[in-house]
């Protein structure tokens, strides 16, 4: 299934939304990416990626509670599908097979 | 610490609704994160930024695609609905359509005048920097506004002002003969539009040159620059640069073509002479003993425009001008105690706001206004047809819009779809109304009527095109809006039980919407009527003298008039001619003021603006003068030549001679030996009815030029003036040319002709709309109570109870808009009426013959349209109930 293929920054945010699980949103995703990979994410990114996965089924939504810090605007909570869940153990598995496959020794620093 | 409204009302926009809320939410979350982290001013950047990058594909194609889509279907489906609609109805539809092409059709051609008259001038690249240099002088007894100066004036101030950047002057030209003298054939007319100028025109007033130099055409004095149509008249070329034209006996070479000049400016020219000379006739100096001749300044001759600098402050010109009066005026004007007020006016004003003499016509904000009004409402009219049809139909479609809500339509797309109905007729319309304006503009004599030249030009007049389509939208919008919201506030339960019954408040909207239908109308009618009943009356009133049947030919020189003798005594050879006489001028053409000095108890006094006419032998009983008192001219070449006048009424009463007039001294020029009069006419109208009899004194005189006027008997016209032709050739080789004195008498009402004739127009597409609203809104009211109808046969009413049932609100209605419309046309007739010396006293039948006309009117509609259910079997009617 050519189809079913997913980008690294993709493959990231389906990561952080199962990790996240009740607390998984935009803006708390980009932040969890920010404070745990140090890496600068665009809110807009995390956005569009979010709806992406979920146009491809790995991710369902609902609207949740608002928040004082929110203005009062609600947050839409993601839940990983059990497709996502088989996508993710399914690249994370190819991808341990080809580590497996790499000389462990051979890591040097150039 | 707020975050901006600005960033997420951007985001707003382009955000599709479904996600902008958590969007909005996630970033006054990081907003407020970002305030902690990096400080407010630097957070606001953040959150402006941020919600930049939220302008990309990955969002806003969800915009799209997901409700734009819809939208088309949903547009696709309103239109599928409005031809049903159309469809179904195929008679309200027509009246609609009917009236709304009408209407739009109007606005076009108001839209095109309105843009011809309002842009009168202004193509002219300097328009705002080009004045006229008028006068106003006071002498003793004259007190006149003129447009024209007198040509020494203008290299004065062109030499003493620096601010006058060029300045150029301009004669209009009398009718010319205008012949073409090469090898091949002969052409020659006598034309009307020919000016001359200095050699600075072009340099104020730029024209299209289509071969020819702009800077050096007129140089030479003997040169000529002429418009494209003349090339193609006289020479059937485009290209005619180097030949020559012999204008007024003076060959010119032709130096230029110009691009024909618009009908919408005041100096329209066919032929542009060059060579004005400095110096007037008869004169050999300006100057006389090192000074310049005062009184040459006090004698105006021709046009002076000026090209001042920019955002030039007149009141500077006037402040320095008294100087230039001082060196110029001063002299003569002391003598007469006179006084000579420059004007300067700005190009594009003169055609509304000058109230200078200038032989112009000119142009008329209020008529133009009051046009712009009367289509303004017949528009309104049209509007007014399509909101009562479909608000009186709607208990009809209440089941289809129940229906439609039901099954989850929201108010919005409800609104849309009625809305799109009307949209659609008005487009429709539109193009029918196109149409008619093209044929009406290109295929009838609606121009001349007019007196104008419009095209339907939708590629070069962008006015044209985005003023017709956005009128077409506005009728649209103003005739669906009301019914729109009407038929969507149907209550969808009442609507599917089938109780839905027209509401008393949409009937009594109906009823206003209909009165004001019938008012604008009656006020259109009562002025088209009022004005041609004025119109009729000028053009029949006794002037005085007698116009009728009197023909009349220009003496071009004094050759002619030096053999009319001879050519009288041949043209009475025929029975058919009765009289023949000659005169300077002919009545209604216009005859000049003079300052006269009569005789008073203290001397000789000084008189102005009393009219001087030089005339021939036979005048006064020619002409049908009446002699009130003393004798008429002799005859014959010598008699009564010199020293010897008579006086009309006005002239009597003005000099203060009661009934003692005759042998009182008289003269006409300063200096001269005084004369007497010996004659009293009763006053006649000399010019047109606008003004009343001024004082006039009729003197028998030698001039250049004339016309000869010839009363025929009245029956072989046409034969008789072969006749007169044939035995005219015989002495002038010219082209024969003639005119009847009444035709030429009544031209001067031709604007309030025309512009009644327009008026008429507009009466009767008024008129039209309103009954096409009438027959569709009787044609319903009496098929939908149909049921009541039958019930009342059934109780025993007739026929006539019935129609009284159901013509007596709008004919209630018709006698309301009689007394509402009956002081507002009486106030704007009185207005136009203020134009006239002479007016009819109004007549107040007409009024109420008019309202009896509309009351008959509206009945027969009415009766037309319900006699079917009125005599319709009740048994047919109720067998369902």
């Amino acid at each position: 299934m050519a189809k079913d293929y997913l980008g690294e920054f993709e493959e990231l945010v389906l990561t952080m939304v199962a990790a996240l699980q009740e607390d998984a949103y935009g803006a708390a995703i980009a932040e969890e990416i920010e404070t745990r990979l140090k890496r600068e994410v665009n809110l807009s990114a995390v956005h569009v990626t979010l709806y992406r996965l979920e146009d491809k089924g790995y991710l369902k939504s609902k609207m949740g509670g608002g928040t004082q810090e929110r203005g009062g605007r609600r947050k839409r909570i993601y839940t990983i599908t059990n497709a996502g869940l088989a996508m993710l153990k399914a690249m994370k598995e190819a991808r341990l097979d080809l580590w497996k496959l790499v000389p462990q020794l051979k890591i040097v620093s150039v | 610490m707020k975050e901006n409204r600005l960033p997420l009302r951007l985001l707003k926009w382009f955000c599709p609704d479904h996600l902008y809320e958590e969007i909005e939410g996630d970033l006054i979350q990081k907003f407020h994160r970002d305030v902690q982290a990096y400080g407010e001013r630097k957070a606001k950047r953040k959150l402006l930024w941020n919600v930049i990058r939220f302008f990309r594909p990955g969002i806003i194609l969800r915009n799209k695609f997901s409700v734009e889509l819809n939208q088309w279907d949903m547009l696709r489906y309103h239109l599928k609905f409005s031809i049903r609609i159309f469809l179904r109805n195929k008679f309200f539809s027509t009246l609609n359509i009917l009236g709304l092409s009408l209407g739009i059709a109007v606005g076009i051609i108001l839209l095109l005048i309105l843009q011809n008259d309002l842009t009168y001038d202004q193509h002219y690249a300097n328009q705002k920097r080009i004045y006229r240099l008028g006068s106003h002088y006071k002498i003793t007894g004259v007190d006149e506004y003129i447009g024209i100066t007198a040509r020494e004036l203008g290299p004065v101030l062109k030499e003493g002002f620096p601010e006058i950047e060029a300045m150029t002057r301009i004669i209009r030209m009398d009718r010319q003969l205008v012949r073409k003298e090469d090898d091949e054939e002969e052409k020659a007319f006598y034309e009307d539009r020919l000016i001359q100028a200095d050699d600075a025109y072009f340099q104020l007033f730029d024209h299209e040159f289509i071969y020819g130099d702009v800077n050096t055409c007129l140089n030479n004095r003997h040169s000529v620059v002429i418009t494209q149509s003349m090339a193609k008249k006289y020479f059937n070329d485009p290209d005619p640069l180097g030949k020559t034209l012999v204008i007024n006996h003076v060959p010119r070479g032709i130096t230029g073509v110009i691009r024909d000049i618009p009908e919408n400016t005041h100096l329209k020219f066919d032929f542009l002479l060059s060579g004005l000379d400095e110096i007037r006739e008869n004169w050999t100096s300006t100057i006389e003993n090192g000074k310049p001749i005062s009184l040459l300044f006090w004698n105006p001759d021709v046009y002076t425009y000026l090209l001042l600098q920019d955002n030039y402050n007149v009141q500077d010109f006037y402040d320095k001008f008294s100087a230039v009066y001082d060196t110029y005026f001063k002299e003569a004007g002391d003598e007469a105690s006179g006084e000579n007020i420059p004007i300067l006016e700005q190009l594009a004003d003169i055609h509304f706001y000058s109230h200078l003499q200038d032989g112009e016509q000119e142009g008329n904000l209020n008529y133009l206004y009051a046009l712009a009004g009367i289509g303004f409402f017949i528009i309104v009219l049209a509007c007014i047809n399509y909101m009562n049809l479909s608000t009186a139909k709607a208990a009809n479609r209440a089941a289809e819009i129940g229906v439609r809500k039901i099954t989850g339509s929201s108010k919005r797309g409800l609104l849309l779809s009625t809305l799109s109905e009307s949209l659609l007729l008005s487009l429709v319309s539109c193009i029918l109304a196109i149409l008619l304006v093209a044929v009406l503009l290109e295929g009838s004599s609606f121009n001349q009527l007019i007196n104008k030249n419009l095209t339907l030009d939708f590629l070069n007049n962008p006015l044209l095109l985005f003023g017709s389509l956005f009128m077409t939208l506005c009728i649209g919008l103003l005739s669906g809006l009301y019914p729109a919201f009407y038929l969507t506030n149907i209550p969808a339960v009442k609507a599917l039980k089938g109780v839905y019954k027209n509401s008393k408040s949409g009937q009594l909207f109906r009823n206003v919407l209909m009165t004001v239908q019938f008012s604008v109308s009656m006020f259109v009618v009562a002025c088209t009527f009022f004005m041609r009943d004025q119109i009729h009356f000028i053009m029949n009133k006794d002037l005085g003298f007698n116009k009728d049947n009197v023909l009349v030919i220009p003496l071009r020189d004094t050759l002619m008039i030096r053999q009319l003798p001879i050519i009288k005594n041949e043209l009475f050879s025929n029975p058919n001619i009765e009289a023949v006489t000659a005169s300077e001028n002919v009545m209604g053409l216009g005859i000049g003021s003079n300052i006269m000095y009569g005789e008073s108890p203290d001397g000789m006094q000084q008189y102005g603006g009393i009219l001087g006419m030089s005339v021939g032998d036979d005048y006064l009983k020619s002409m049908g003068l009446k002699l009130i008192n003393g004798r008429d001219f002799q005859p014959g070449p010598d008699a009564d030549m010199e020293g010897v006048y008579i006086a009309n009424e006005s002239a009597v009463k003005l000099m203060g001679w009661g009934n003692d007039p005759l042998g009182k001294k008289v003269t006409l020029w300063e200096g001269e030996n005084p004369g007497e009069v010996i004659g009293v006419v009763k006053d006649f109208n000399v010019n047109a009815l606008y003004q009343g009899v001024d004082p006039m004194f009729i003197i028998k005189g030698h001039w250049d030029a004339g016309f000869l006027q010839i009363r025929l008997a009245g029956h072989d016209l046409p034969g008789t003036i072969a006749y007169v032709k044939d035995k005219w050739s015989g002495y002038d080789s010219r082209p024969f040319e003639y005119f009847f004195l009444d035709q030429k008498f009544n031209e001067q009402y031709r604007a309030d002709i025309n512009q009644n004739k327009l008026l008429s127009l507009l009466m009767y597409i008024c008129i039209f709309i309103s009954l096409l609203g009438l027959v569709g809104l009787s044609a319903f009211t009496a098929t939908q109570r149909t049921k009541e109808i039958g019930i009342r046969k059934v109780l025993g009413a007739n026929i006539p109870d019935i129609i009284h049932l159901l013509s007596k609100t709008t004919l209630l209605l018709v006698m309301l808009s009689a007394v509402i419309v009956a002081p507002f046309s009486y106030w704007a007739i009185n207005r136009w009426l203020d134009n006239f010396a002479y007016r009819t006293e109004l007549n107040y039948t007409l009024y109420l013959i008019i309202t009896l006309a509309a009351l008959g009117f509206v009945f027969l509609t009415i009766l037309f349209q319900s006699l079917k259910t009125a005599r319709a079997n009740p048994v047919d009617s109720l067998k369902y109930e």
